[in-house]
């Protein structure tokens, strides 16, 4: 086909004359080829009877003449018979061979084509005839056909009949041409037709006349079908038009059409079925949706008079009306009338607004029964943007309600059987914790006087005993507490390398009792201050030391701390504790963790313990953030891990405030000869920070040769810290060394021991070294050791006399004294807490309850108060608070609860009331030991130096109403009035005591206007009271003027203030408040 | 010298005898037609020359007489034909060495099946058509017979069989006289079927002749070549296809043949009317 198309000429025209021609020419060919055949079968045959004829004339006459032997004859007549015949040659054969033959002497006119002669010749055969005379044979007659002659008058018909065709081809072509041009070319005229038609020229008729009858009906159809198009055109192009603005309208709104409109009526299409497929989709989900929140909600419409226009289902059916009872009717049908009108209110007040309401309530069924529901109240906007109908979708929550209500009751009375059973567990703990404080406390007071050896035994076996039972008793509270999520953890700023060191040196004590070594390795990239709970960090670090303690025989246990990861605010603390003990199997090793189990059951009966102790620690480092594993060998040693996550307290650097910085020893040199790498690191980094240059030695060897530096006779370092077991050399041998090469004169030398053995002491003397230490010293204590070795000797000292050899002893005896008050109610915590105060050579004074504590707090200067939480008259909180209001603003004195209650709402209570710290009873000598130190070397916060003049005194009424307006509205109004009529009186007391000089009155009564003052906030007014309470012989006139002037501002300043509304008993409910009345 | 001279003259000797090996021709009457007569006989004639080692060639006529003339004039030396059992031919020296086998025919004269005419009396006067004068068996034997008769008849020739039979089917003679054997061959081949109003005593077909110029030892080499050639099996097959090819019956074949096989020829001519003689 595609063939033929590119045959075929393009033309119409050209295609009808091809066709015509070709027709002409097959036809044609087919009659000249038929005219061809018949002609060459009637010419053969024409040929062949014409021969027969004359072969039959001249055998006669040739007969004749053979039968007589005229040869002449036959020769005459062959020629006549040739001549002028379709024969080329005639012969005459005898029978003896002769032959007579005679040939056509014309050339022939015309000479045929070759192929023609053949095919000719092939159809001509020499026609014999046998010449029989009277039954006897004289011969053969052949005669032989003129091929040429018989072929050329064929050739030259048939190039007649061909040149006829020929031409009747070219004549019926012209003829065909002319009306064919002119027919079918008015189809071709037809582009003007459409190019009319564009220009509004109608000549369809015109050219519908002239074209053929057969085309006429297809024009006709054509320019209908042409005018037909051209108006439904022009329809379309104005619907286009239309659905352009339509879209124009529509598509800004949306985005993915860029609200651009193309052209082509295709793109069109397309974005309108987009459009309509999108909302048709829009449609289906918002009917879907409907559906599906009519099944869900109950859901009305309302007008903006509350008119229901809508109700679905279940809103009829949850209000038991019908929906054309509600329809029509305002919403407040259903009002219950629960709720106040203040609530419905602000419901219309949101939803007029625009915005939308969420909220539950109570309706009325129409039975009256009520139905709560939750509901979202949306206000629609009409077409001109303003609020036309509101929307309300509801849940039923009636059985929710229901079951809140019987939730809350049930709440409520498991809150007060939980409040009954902490104060149960507060109590027992408090009632068995105080006996058991009893029985440790004398226990060991007895220990510490001299007894027989069987009586010590017996009473460290009852120290043991308790000990134990106090242990078990924490454990099983602390899991109590954790079990009931009642444990929290705290998160305060504590020393985290101090907080470890510390516990482990009472751990050392008890290890080193066991012949164990325990070494602690803090890594330099822990950060100094952190903020989490130091108690549970300690409680985890002694409980697994205790452990490793308990099962460990021989060998050492180390503990290292190293930050695992940290960012700005966090820190992951790594610590782990490795022993050299019995070891963990494998399978133990995942139920170590849990409750009540040890590694075996034999573990337990072998060496004791609830079994809670890691499953405290497990819990206790989950509340932290972190996690607890171990890793464990039969006969090898267990290491135990855990991380907490502490946060870095801000502002503290990591290495200097690490250390307690009271004292720098700026470029002293110092050698620290240690064969642990770790505690050599932890003790030059003390040492670095406070400012020594520090040299390091991991052997006596070395450590040598480090002093051989200097000439003889002398050592280039002023301090010496020397590990007693060095390598190679040991300690001692080492400072036997340099004593003996005359070094030892000028350099002050520290022994530090694992283990401390008789006679090390005397060893120390022998050698001349300046302390000795056992393992693992603080770096308070080094610090103090350092402060005593370096301090210049004291010019009244004996001359030659050696220097006391500095041990933890000596520190302690050389500790500073301090003026303790003691609130207690409890005999036996009384006794406990006042020996053991005083026989660390501490002053002690007893307050039975918090009134006693109160009044003695401003008798005089305490460096700490130890407040008992439980006591009659008035309890430890009530009496922190009186205290801390009567305490001049400068001055701070540390305030420790004691407290029996394992609840943490009471520990934030105390430090809400204004104490600093807090100790568990029954007391634990060492914790107290450390607050003691920790308070006791802050030596609280001191009041400025008592100089020869009191200060200035600033009166101004400004600054007066300023500090008044300061303070806390109520405050005032409740004490104010009282502060009004007291504060003038205690002046003039002051002023009386003044003129009589008498002292005590004046320091009462000064103490009371200062009381007042710091009551007030007004601390220069404190501090000038405080003066003459210090001072009561400087005081002069002038101090007393500008006291009551001041007075005189305050007191009319707090007359103008309006009175509260609370009643006058209440202030007497609020007494000690005022400073005034306080002592 | 003397053997090269000898050996020379060995040479010419043989160029000159292969020039001197004779070209025998041979015309069978036409039977059929040109066309199918070639068809049946060259392959024969190549199949004979070969076995025969003597180079025959086919000369061929367009009608049967013409074989007959191309004797007369000495143009052929061995022929397929019956023509010369006339005493006057007889003379003329010819020998019958073979014939085809079957060859048993019978002069016949014969209508359309579905003619009118069914005895020879109602041939009277009517055309009727024949191969042509020569013809024996075709020509001579039934029209002798008519003339015995005396039912006289216009006399037709078609100038071979082929042609006499399609001039009655045409119309233009009432019946054909033929032999037997090319009727039953005329039916099967163009599906023509006769109403058959006489037949003759039987008599051999064709008589394979050869001039009394050809020299025995060639006679007999072709007429073995003639006679063994259904015992090759080549030869056999030839002979096969070729009758296939013209409608005779398949496993004709050639045997040798004398004159006795054709005594009744002579006796025909013994008592034939002079125009048939």
């Amino acid at each position: 086909m595609s063939l033929m198309n590119r045959l075929l000429p393009k033309s119409l025209v050209a295609r009808v004359y091809a066709l015509t021609l070709l027709t002409l020419l097959l036809f044609v060919s087919l009659g000249l080829g038929v005219f061809y055949r018949y002609q060459f079968r009637g010419n053969i045959q024409d040929a062949q009877d014409s021969a027969t004829m004359m072969v039959e004339v001249v055998a006669q006459v040739i007969g004749e003449s053979a039968a007589i032997g005229d040869y002449d004859t036959i020769k005459r007549t062959l020629d006549n018979a040739v001549l002028r015949s379709p024969f080329e040659s005639g012969a005459f054969i005898d029978l003896q061979g002769g032959t007579i033959r005679t040939l056509k002497s014309q050339p022939p006119d015309r000479v045929p084509p070759q192929w023609l002669r053949q095919e000719v010749a092939e159809q001509l055969y020499d026609v014999n005839r046998n010449i029989v005379v009277g039954g006897v044979d004289f011969g053969v007659l052949r005669l032989t056909f003129d091929v040429d002659e018989i072929a050329g008058e064929l050739w030259e018909l048939f190039r007649a009949a061909l040149a006829l065709a020929a031409a009747s081809v070219a004549g019926g072509l012209l003829l065909i041409w002319l009306p064919l041009k002119r027919w079918l070319g008015t189809l071709e005229r037809v582009q003007s037709f459409e190019r009319d038609q564009a220009q509004g020229v109608d000549s369809s008729a015109e050219l519908i006349d002239e074209v053929p009858a057969e085309f006429r009906h297809m024009f006709e159809v054509l320019a209908d079908t042409s005018n037909t198009l051209r108006k439904e055109l022009a329809t379309r192009e104005k619907a286009m038009t239309s659905l352009r603005s339509l879209l124009e309208s529509i598509l800004p709104a949306n985005p993915s059409a860029n609200g651009n409109v193309p052209d082509d009526i295709e793109a069109v299409s397309v974005l309108i079925r987009d459009l309509v497929t999108e909302r048709e989709a829009s449609r289906r989900a918002l009917d879907n949706q409907k559906f599906a929140l009519d099944q869900h909600a109950i859901v009305s419409i309302t007008d903006r008079t509350g008119r229901i226009t809508y109700a679905n289902d279940r809103f009829c059916e949850i209000s038991g009306y019908s929906r054309e009872e509600l329809l029509g009717t305002n919403h407040r049908l259903v009002n219950s009338g629960y709720h106040p009108p203040q609530f419905f209110a602000d419901l219309w007040r949101t939803i007029l607004s625009g915005r939308v309401w969420h909220g539950e309530i109570k309706n009325r069924a129409k039975d009256g029964s009520a139905f709560w529901v939750n509901a979202t109240i949306v206000p629609l906007a009409g077409a001109d943007s303003t609020l036309s109908q509101f929307i309300a979708i509801r849940t039923d929550i009636t059985e929710r309600k229901r079951v809140e209500e019987e939730l809350q009751d049930a709440k409520l009375a498991a809150e007060a059987a939980n409040r009954a059973k902490s104060d149960f567990l507060a109590n027992m703990s408090h009632e068995i914790r105080t006996p058991m404080n009893g029985i440790i406390g004398m226990t060991e007071l007895v220990l510490d006087t001299p007894l027989e050896a069987n009586q010590r035994e017996h009473l460290e076996i009852v120290r043991s005993s308790a000990e134990s039972l106090l242990v078990i008793l924490n454990d099983i509270l602390d899991f109590s507490k954790i079990e009931a999520g009642k444990l929290v953890v705290e998160h305060i700023s504590f020393n985290l390398r101090l907080a470890i060191s510390e516990t482990l040196k009472c751990l050392a004590i008890r290890a080193g009792k066991k012949g164990l070594q325990l070494d602690c390795e803090l890594s330099d990239d822990l950060p100094a201050y952190v903020s989490g709970d130091p108690g549970r960090l300690r409680q985890i670090l002694t409980n697994l030391c205790d452990n490793a303690i308990k099962f460990t025989d021989t060998g050492s246990i180390t503990v290292r701390a190293t930050t695992e990861a940290s960012d700005e605010r966090h820190c992951i603390i790594h610590v782990s504790v490795a022993d050299t003990g019995i070891g963990i199997g494998r399978t133990q090793q995942k139920k170590v963790f849990e409750a009540f189990d040890q590694a075996d059951t034999s573990t337990t009966r072998n060496f004791g313990g609830t079994g809670l102790g890691l499953a405290i620690c497990s819990r206790l480092v989950g509340l932290m953030g972190g996690r607890i594993w171990l890793e464990s060998e039969i006969g090898r040693g267990s290491t135990f891990h855990f991380t907490v996550d502490m946060q870095r307290v801000a502002g503290e650097d990591t290495a200097g405030e690490a250390l307690p910085p009271l004292s720098t020893w700026p470029d002293v040199p110092a050698l620290v000869a240690e064969g642990d790498p770790a505690q050599r690191r932890s003790l030059a980094q003390w040492l670095r920070a406070w400012s020594f240059t520090v040299d390091e030695a991991a052997d006596g060897n070395e450590a040598l040769e480090k002093c051989r530096v200097a000439p003889p006779g002398e050592c280039p370092y002023r301090v010496i810290l020397i590990d007693s077991a060095l390598p190679v050399l040991d300690g001692f041998g080492f400072a036997d060394a340099v004593r003996r090469e005359g070094r030892s004169g000028a350099v002050q030398m520290v022994m530090l021991s694992a283990r401390g053995e008789k006679g090390d002491a005397r060893r120390c003397r022998e050698l001349g070294l300046a302390a000795y230490l056992s393992k693992p010293t603080t770096p308070l204590e080094l610090r103090d050791t350092l402060t005593r070795v370096l301090a210049p000797r004291e010019p009244g000292g004996a001359a030659g006399t050696e220097p006391e050899l500095v041990t933890r002893h000596t520190l302690k005896e050389h500790q500073r004294h301090l003026s303790i008050l003691l609130v207690e109610d409890h005999p036996i915590n009384q006794k406990l807490a006042r020996e053991l105060f005083e026989m660390w050579g501490h002053s002690v004074t007893l307050a039975a309850n918090g009134q006693e504590a109160v009044d003695l707090f401003p008798t005089m200067h305490w460096d700490i108060v130890f407040m008992d939480m439980q006591m009659p008259v008035m309890g430890g909180i009530d009496a922190t608070r009186l205290i801390r209001a009567s305490e001049p603003p400068q001055r701070r004195t540390p305030i420790i609860a004691m407290t029996a209650s394992a609840m943490s709402e009471d520990r934030k209570r105390c430090l809400e009331a204004g104490m600093d710290d807090h100790i568990a009873k029954p007391i634990d000598r060492h914790a107290v030991h450390r607050l003691l130190e920790h308070y006791g070397a802050r030596g609280g916060v001191a009041l400025p130096a008592a100089s020869a003049s009191p200060p200035a005194v600033s009166v101004s009424p400004t600054a007066i109403e300023a500090a008044l307006d300061g303070l806390d509205p109520e405050l005032v109004g409740v004490v104010g009035k009282v502060i009004a009529v007291h504060l003038p009186m205690d002046l003039a007391g002051v002023r009386e005591a003044s003129r009589r000089r008498s002292w005590p009155e004046l320091r009462h009564a000064a103490h009371n206007i200062k009381s007042t003052f710091g009551l007030l906030g007004m601390s220069d007014l404190a501090n000038v009271a405080q003066w003459i309470e210090s001072n009561p012989e400087g005081t002069d006139k002038s101090t007393l003027d500008q006291l009551q002037a001041a007075v005189d501002v305050i007191v009319n300043a707090l007359s103008r203030k309006p009175r509260p509304a609370v009643v006058q008993d209440g202030i007497g409910a609020h007494r000690p408040l005022n400073g005034s009345t306080s002592t | 010298m003397i053997h090269r001279v000898m050996f020379g003259l060995a040479v010419l000797c043989s160029v000159f005898a292969a020039h001197a090996q004779p070209v025998y021709r041979f015309s069978p009457v036409n039977q059929w037609d040109i066309n199918k007569t070639v068809a049946y006989w060259n392959p024969i004639i190549n199949y004979v020359s070969e076995k025969s080692g003597l180079q025959l060639e086919l000369k061929i006529g367009r009608t049967s007489a013409d074989t007959t003339a191309y004797v007369l004039a000495q143009e052929v030396e061995f022929v397929f034909s019956n023509h010369l059992f006339s005493p006057e031919r007889r003379r003329l020296g010819w020998k019958v060495f073979g014939r085809r086998q079957p060859s048993e025919i019978r002069g016949a004269i014969a209508v359309p099946v579905d003619s009118p005419i069914t005895t020879l009396e109602e041939l009277r006067d009517q055309e009727v058509a024949f191969a042509g004068p020569e013809a024996f068996i075709g020509y001579k034997v039934p029209y002798a017979h008519l003339l015995s008769k005396g039912i006289d008849v216009k006399v037709v020739f078609g100038g071979n069989q082929n042609a006499a039979f399609a001039q009655m089917f045409a119309g233009r003679a009432k019946a054909v006289g033929s032999n037997s054997f090319l009727i039953d061959a005329y039916t099967v081949k163009e599906h023509k079927n006769f109403r058959v109003l006489w037949t003759s005593e039987p008599y051999h077909d064709l008589a394979l002749m050869a001039s009394s110029k050809v020299p025995d030892k060639d006679l007999k080499a072709i007429a073995d070549a003639f006679t063994s050639m259904h015992q090759d099996p080549r030869g056999r097959e030839i002979l096969h296809r070729a009758s296939m090819e013209v409608g005779i019956a398949a496993d004709s074949y050639f045997i040798p043949a004398t004159e006795a096989d054709f005594a009744n020829y002579r006796r025909f001519y013994d008592s034939a009317p002079a125009l048939l003689r």
